[in-house]
């Protein structure tokens, strides 16, 4: 029988090396002459002695245990491993299947505490519910350890060298999803094997409890059976919790997976296509449409081209009624004759601007026309003007940018051009 | 709703980049910030000039070009297509995450002769790619024409969000597969 604060004193002064060992050979194990090297490696200027005097204090608290028909080789004790992982937040993923396994047994002592309180037997009813207690515990402590241990491995996948392939950095993450978490879902889902049993004790820890309450037999234990009640809200809690974000870690994760397996696979077969169809069977610029400016209005592209010759074969003439002799509506607008601009220009003396004026008195007048007049007005030395700062115009379809004039006064001399 | 022209201030520019067809990630730090800032106003906008401003939540903006009007552009298309599909398979055999490459590190020069020396020589024929300048005259400097990849410090090109669009391809492709398969 090994001392226990012998342990834990070994624990204590020689953690770095146990430390290291769990990081090291967790998995595997060690020969003598390994975990010498190892030991001089932590404390580089021990003794040949001191290192001996250290493996050997480890072989004797049972913290290294020989390896099964190896006894050359070392491996850590799996309670202390357990101890170890649990002090260095550091948790391996359960099997799903130990859930399912402890889930029978809390069925079978409920069992056991309803018979126990059916024959009066006090003793058998407190074990019963003391250890269907303890065993909800550990339900409890296991899935929460569970959880660690998935955002460990979440954690260990996203920080795996991006180099290798998803697939590969990701293998833990998928097992992990595939041989835990999937089997938890449909464990814990509404009529999983967790949801049924949990219904059942459930049930019967209630009619255990109102039949000591009501009836009064065994009523000292009552509170045990209480606590054990609660327990396994608790527990359920815990479990729902756990899957929750058990999915919520590894999801994405696998969801990435699968969509880069898809990517990786899909290039494959696009390549495929075009060696044995062409790249034209593709259809790649339905697929990624791509705009180029050019294309958009001409009518000499394509499309430009299908749009005119589809906008003449559908074009439906509009009637417009030819107007009456004496009819209401007002004369089409008169032509407006250059001569006649003018004239109003000149009435209309000193203009501040030129431009302006044509735009706000023309204003059903195309901006060609005003442009026009504009050229004819100020051109030569037809007025007195002087030139204004560049600006921009707004006629009713355009904006035009010039520099306009301020006109004073008619030049009579020149009156006849 | 009304658009408040103050806060465009780059709508000259956008509009400008958008319509010869190139895409707006968050590298283009000129724009990209005012545009997803404004996504829903530049919307309006670009919907009232007659455009159709795609705004991809995995960080980048577009013009959906009308259905006919990229006939003309099949070309580039096909090119870029084919490269993204070369290098993803490229890099997939080659043991890498072609993928996390694609998304995240460069493309070196010095990979332009691997592919032309492939396997890869016969595909490329058919987009008129014929050596390693081709590669990079006819499709990596287009691909930063369009604001697929960004030169990588002279060594090479980095892809961009945009790129998304030919995973796309390969997405919709394995699933039309699986769908046949399961037919």
């Amino acid at each position: 029988m090994i001392e226990p604060k012998k342990v834990l004193r070994i624990l204590l002064n020689r953690w770095d090396i146990i430390a290291q060992l769990f990081d090291q050979i967790a998995d595997s194990s060690i020969t003598l002459q390994e975990l010498h090297h190892l030991v001089v490696s932590l404390i580089p200027q021990s003794e040949q002695s001191d290192v001996s005097n250290i493996i050997d204090s480890l072989q004797n608290v049972d913290i290294l245990v020989p390896v099964a028909n190896n006894p050359n080789r070392f491996e850590i004790n799996v309670v202390i491993m357990e101890f170890v992982g649990y002090l260095k937040n550091e948790h391996r993923l359960g099997l799903s299947e130990e859930i399912e396994a402890y889930l029978k047994h809390l069925e079978l002592l409920a069992n056991k505490i309803a018979q126990a309180v059916q024959a009066g037997e006090s003793i058998e009813l407190v074990k019963s519910a003391r250890e269907l207690d303890l065993r909800m515990r550990e339900v409890i402590k296991k899935l929460q350890h569970d959880e660690k241990a998935l955002e460990g491995i979440a954690e260990q996948a996203k920080m795996a060298n991006k180099q290798i392939p998803l697939r590969q950095r990701y293998a833990e993450v998928i097992s992990s999803w595939d041989e835990y978490l999937e089997p938890m879902v449909e464990m814990i889902d509404l009529k999983g094997v967790f949801d049924r049993t949990v219904r059942v004790v459930e049930n019967q820890l209630q009619n255990i409890i109102h039949k000591m309450d009501v009836v009064g037999v065994l009523i000292d234990e009552l509170e045990i059976v209480r606590q054990a009640q609660a327990r396994m809200m608790a527990m359920e809690k815990v479990a729902q919790h756990t899957l929750k974000r058990g999915t919520e870690i590894l999801l994405p994760l696998r969801e990435e997976v699968r969509i880069n397996n898809s990517i990786t696979q899909g290039a494959s077969l696009a390549l495929a296509i075009i060696r044995k169809q062409g790249i034209n069977d593709l259809k790649v610029e339905t697929r990624v449409p791509l705009l180029a400016q050019s294309h958009k209005n001409l009518v000499g592209s394509s499309a430009g081209i299908e749009k005119y010759i589809y906008g003449l074969h559908h074009f439906e003439p509009t009637l417009n009624r030819f107007p009456a002799r004496h009819s209401d509506r007002k004369s089409p607008d008169k032509v407006i004759t250059f001569n006649q601009v003018k004239r109003q220009v000149i009435k209309s003396l000193p203009i501040a601007d030129i431009m302006t004026w044509l735009i706000e008195n023309y204003a059903m007048v195309s901006t060609d026309n005003i442009i026009e007049w504009f050229a004819m007005l100020t051109r030569g030395d037809r007025f007195q003007k002087q030139r204004l700062t560049r600006r921009d115009y707004l006629t009713k379809t355009h904006r035009i940018s010039l520099r306009s004039y301020q006109i004073f006064g008619k030049i009579y001399a020149n009156s006849n051009r | 709703m009304q658009i408040q022209t103050d806060e465009l201030k780059q709508a000259a520019n956008i509009y400008r980049e958008l319509l010869r067809g190139y895409h707006i990630s968050h590298q283009d730090h000129e724009w990209y910030p005012e545009l997803s800032n404004n996504q829903e106003q530049y919307q309006k906008l670009f919907e009232l000039l007659g455009y159709q401003l795609v705004c991809d939540p995995r960080g980048f903006y577009y013009f959906l070009p009308e259905e006919t009007s990229s006939v003309s552009l099949n070309k580039t298309a096909q090119r870029f297509a084919m490269i993204i599909f070369i290098l993803i398979e490229l890099y997939a055999d080659e043991g890498k995450d072609s993928q996390f490459i694609l998304e995240s590190e460069y493309i070196p020069r010095t990979d332009f002769a691997k592919i032309i020396k492939n396997k890869y020589q016969k595909l490329l024929e058919q987009v008129e790619v014929f050596n390693e300048q081709d590669i990079e005259s006819k499709i990596f400097e287009k691909l930063v024409k369009f604001g697929f990849a960004s030169d990588y410090m002279g060594r090479g090109y980095q892809m961009r969000p945009p790129i998304h669009r030919f995973f796309d391809v390969c997405l919709d492709l394995h699933k039309e597969a699986q769908t046949k398969s399961k037919n």
